[in-house]
């Protein structure tokens, strides 16, 4: 093999691709996940992120590409020779097996003697609090609990690679919430690097170190979550993470560090600089909403916009402005700081967008 | 709880609404039971038909031995006994047969796309469209001395002179097993199709292997479809005539033949058949109580 295992990587994936008939759910995706890390694989039903789980746990063949884990190619493993271990959407627990049994059943495939087994089920349920229900069948658990025996047996037999299936999305809100805190905890207690499908932003935000956002078995960006939230490379993140005001644009001058957009017919704005982007390029704006103020009372504003509607959400309000060349516009306002001003639908308001956060996504 | 839900819904139409089950249960099943008990228990007439005099002779008759005129001391009769417990192993030796073949059978059929899954349902059912008869008939010509079986092994150079099968076990069991194999398919098709196959994922993605897999998570699962199938296969086999009668020889006698016999033309004893009836329902129904029972117990650990 030509590939050079760096010392750090997990899992190493170069090109792979996988075809179902004439259907292609991935399409060359290429990505390294580090140990220990929280990597989260982000977008929409049918992008590929479960696809691409499937095959690191060996439930899917791939088409072309190669995949290695821990500099080992693991390409034609079958899945019970992979040092993977995956928590199922739905848990997969087995229905006929105590709660003991399903989390020592990894433990007694790999040959671990009785009183291995026995300690060790113990201190994965102790991990998960689920000790005194040892002895219970699975049906007779709440959904949460059952989450937790699944999160139980696949950490048991010390998997390289953790894999997680949208574990968190047949749960109620509330209890989602708690077990994404709980999840990072215990990922960053066992010291095992999870890869974490989702299709819920809010969760990659929240707990992963880095997160890939997929479509149409295409990788669209790979980073933080902060990188992906302030620099979306195109279109489709800028629209999936968040939400953002996508304004069709042209450059109207461009150099390294600042390029200036048009923004109406009459109206521009000066954003920071990219590479790679010259005048006369066509493309969008990404707003975002919380970066635009209504300043009426300072002289900041760089345009005006009329009052098209008013969403109240608790926490912000949402605003809908109507701009002089119809184009619409939303703005996102903290209820916190309720001081300032005060709208009415169809007032005329002065707003100020914040130009560094402002990006020009080129069309693709 | 459905209980409520039953009554509430149906209201005063409940009972009305329920006659046709009673009444078929009462015509079908529990009169035509009832006429056979009180039968074994009558006197035999000589040229078939009973006379109404209570006696157990068909009982003594099934078990014991008085000698020809009825006057010795009484000896276990072995004859019948051995017939029945022949017919225990044919019909559990079909059983299994059944569920050799038609486990992968069901299997394979339920991981097939499901609309393929359809056609080959149909395939399975379509011999049972031909008479019972019929299709037992078919099967002596085929395995006959100079039947096409024989006769392309030969060709084939397989081997030299025919092999006999006609009249034998062998030929019995291919009887039954042909006769029952859908009872078998069926059920476990049903409970195959209903398994949840991420858990056969799971198994693997926790170091098992496909042997290990199928022993530990999907036969336990499945095991409803599997017994419903030897059930549905080893209660008509016990009590089989057609396959042991056509197929089979005076080695290969079994109860539905002895049975039958009792009541064909006038050399018939009713009390008797009636007698060796009511000892079939009793083995059958102790196999079935043997089920339910296994199944509450299941039920009360779930």
């Amino acid at each position: 093999m030509t590939e050079h295992h760096q010392e750090n990587v997990a899992v190493a994936a170069n090109s792979l691709f996988k075809n179902y008939g004439s259907v292609e759910a991935l399409k060359d995706v290429s990505l390294s996940i580090n140990d220990n890390e929280f990597f989260t694989l982000l977008g929409p039903s049918g992008c590929g992120k479960t696809t691409l789980l499937r095959i690191i746990a060996g439930f899917e063949a791939i088409t072309a590409g190669t995949l290695f884990l821990h500099g080992k190619n693991i390409a034609d493993l079958p899945a019970n020779k992979r040092p993977v271990n995956t928590v199922f959407q739905n848990y997969s627990l087995f229905p006929h097996m105590s709660v003991a049994d399903n989390v020592g059943f990894g433990l007694e495939m790999q040959g671990k003697d009785k009183n291995q087994i026995k300690q060790r089920t113990h201190e994965m349920l102790e991990l998960v609090q689920l000790g005194e229900y040892a002895d219970r069948k699975p049906g007779q658990l709440s959904g949460g609990q059952q989450q937790r025996v699944a999160l139980a047996r696949a950490l048991a037999p010390q998997p390289e690679v953790l894999l997680l299936d949208e574990p968190l999305s047949a749960l109620d809100l509330k209890l989602r919430k708690a077990m994404r805190l709980e999840l990072k905890q215990i990922q960053e207690n066992a010291g095992i690097t999870f890869i974490f499908v989702t299709h819920d932003q809010e969760e990659a935000l929240t707990m992963s170190d880095r997160i890939a956002v997929m479509s149409q078995g295409e990788l669209q960006q790979l980073g933080t979550a902060t990188q992906i939230y302030q620099e979306p490379r195109n279109r489709f993140v800028a629209d999936f993470i968040g939400e953002s005001n996508l304004i069709p644009t042209t450059v109207l001058s461009s150099d390294i560090h600042t390029m200036r957009c048009k923004l109406t017919d009459s109206i521009s704005i000066a954003i920071p600089g990219k590479e790679s982007v010259s005048e006369g390029d066509q493309g969008e704006l990404c707003i975002r909403p919380e970066r635009i103020r209504l300043s009426n009372a300072d002289e900041s504003a760089n345009l005006e916009g009329v009052v098209d509607g008013i969403v109240y959400l608790g926490t912000d309000t949402q605003l809908l402005f109507k701009l002089d060349d119809q184009q619409t516009l939303s703005v996102r306002t903290q209820n916190a700081d309720n001081d300032g001003p005060v709208v009415e639908v169809g007032q005329r308001v002065g707003l100020h967008i914040d130009e560094s956060s402002c990006r020009f996504l080129p069309e693709s | 709880m459905s209980g409520l839900v039953e009554k509430s819904s149906f209201g005063g139409l409940r009972k009305p609404l329920l006659l046709p089950a009673w009444l078929t249960i009462g015509f079908f099943l529990v009169i035509p039971v009832l006429t056979m008990l009180v039968y074994s228990f009558l006197t035999k007439e000589f040229r078939g038909g009973v006379l109404w005099e209570f006696s157990l002779a068909a009982y003594d008759q099934f078990f014991f031995d008085r000698g020809l005129f009825g006057d010795e001391p009484p000896k276990i009769e072995w004859t019948y006994i051995n017939i029945f417990w022949r017919s225990i192993v044919q019909a559990a030796v079909a059983t299994l047969i059944c569920l050799v073949i038609g486990f992968p059978t069901a299997y394979f059929i339920a991981t097939r796309s499901p609309q393929t899954r359809n056609i080959w349902l149909f395939l399975i059912t379509v011999p049972y469209w031909v008479n019972l008869l019929i299709r037992t008939v078919s099967m002596k010509f085929l395995i006959r001395d100079t039947g096409p079986l024989n006769h392309w092994l030969m060709q084939a150079g397989i081997i030299d002179s025919p092999i006999h099968m006609i009249n034998t076990n062998f030929a019995v069991q291919l009887g039954l097993f042909y006769s029952y194999l859908p009872f078998m398919v069926l059920p476990i098709y049903a409970s195959v199709e209903r398994y949840n196959f991420s858990l056969s994922e799971a198994s693997a993605d926790l170091y098992a292997g496909r042997w290990t897999t199928l022993r530990r998570i999907v036969l336990p699962s499945v095991k409803p479809g599997i017994i419903a199938g030897c059930i549905l296969v080893f209660v008509p086999s016990l009590g089989a005539f057609l396959a042991p009668d056509l197929l089979g020889g005076a080695k290969t006698f079994m109860i539905g033949t002895l049975i039958e016999e009792q009541f064909k033309g006038a050399a018939g004893n009713w009390p008797f058949g009636a007698a060796a009836s009511m000892l079939l329902l009793s083995l059958v129904m102790v196999v079935l109580l043997f089920y339910a029972s296994s199944q509450s117990k299941q039920a009360l650990h779930h």
